[in-house]
């Protein structure tokens, strides 16, 4: 899998997850705008981020979650999930909790 | 970047308010796809909803003091931003799980303006929040709509705001200390703050 189907993995797999609303770009603005031009591509990159850390392979994702339960246990969800999605026990993965939604949001966009 | 650019999506909070009043029609996706823009939308819903309160309240209906509001506005993208990452546990050395500070500042606003007649001004978190370890003090200030004794709203805005913490974030909580700030006051009693 290279890094583009990982992070497309990361992204549908952490979207399977109950309590998962949306997802949110991994990267700062500026670092995932170089990754779009350096893709070659016009099609949106996805959220998740693929990198290198200490020699071993890095997935990072950033998440809104919905509130009902615990957001602490959605991101294990989502680590767990994710990991089944890469097919691999070497890969670090990051979750990272960005957002917890209240219940005056108007109804998520961009799945 | 600006100062006034939040989340790096290149919209500042001018543009962000006109996005919001006129319905986020058309969707601008850097808007749409970024935490705190998102967290900065919210917070101008339940600025939004407290308006409606105060001019409820008052016969006259005083317009809302825009440097109030300004300030307001400008303590909300200040604190909404990403910040720290607050870790939580995980029993896997491969796995990191977190919530941002913006998160979890959110989350504090979300919890107290959901208290009625409440809208939080300002937040802070003392302490190490990336130590999970460390006892965190919550520190807020609160404007209100005068019509509950202002102890009972204290005590409702300080309980949701510590069932929100307890459920969604790691920090450990030692206080919570509110200051009311502003009161808005039925025209009746005197006329807005």
């Amino acid at each position: 899998m290279n890094d583009l189907e990982l992070a497309a993995a990361t992204d549908a797999a952490a979207l399977q997850v109950p309590g998962v609303r949306r997802l949110f770009a991994a990267d700062p603005a500026p670092v995932r705008a170089a990754r779009q031009v350096t893709a070659g591509t016009s099609t949106a990159l996805p959220f998740s981020s693929v990198g290198d850390e200490d020699g071993a392979r890095r997935v990072a994702i950033s998440i809104e979650v919905d509130g009902a339960r615990p957001a602490a246990e959605i991101a294990a969800d989502v680590a767990a999930r994710v990991r089944d999605a890469t097919g691999s026990a070497d890969v670090r993965i990051r979750v990272r909790v960005s957002r917890v939604a209240g219940d005056v949001d108007p109804p998520p966009t961009g799945r | 970047m600006g100062d006034d650019d939040i989340g790096g999506s290149g919209y500042g909070l001018e543009e962000l308010s006109a996005y919001h009043d006129r319905g986020r029609e058309p969707a601008i996706a850097a808007i749409d796809g970024n935490a705190e823009c998102e967290a900065v939308l919210a917070s101008l819903d339940r600025f939004g909803r407290l308006s409606v309160a105060i001019v409820e309240q008052d016969a006259a209906a005083h317009p809302l003091d825009e440097h109030w509001f300004s300030g307001l506005m400008a303590n909300v993208t200040r604190e909404l931003r990403a910040g720290r990452e607050i870790p939580y546990p995980s029993s896997d050395p491969d796995v990191d799980l977190a919530i941002t500070e913006g998160a979890v500042r959110e989350l504090i606003r979300a919890a107290g303006d959901g208290v009625d007649g409440v809208l939080v001004g300002r937040t802070a978190l003392h302490g190490d929040v990336t130590d999970r370890e460390a006892d965190i003090a919550v520190e807020l200030g609160i404007s209100v709509v005068f019509r509950t004794p202002l102890p009972d709203i204290t005590r409702a805005v300080r309980g949701a705001i510590h069932t929100a913490l307890l459920a969604h974030t790691p920090l450990r909580v030692a206080s919570i200390d509110i200051t009311v700030d502003d009161i808005h006051l039925p025209a009746a009693a005197g006329g807005a703050s």
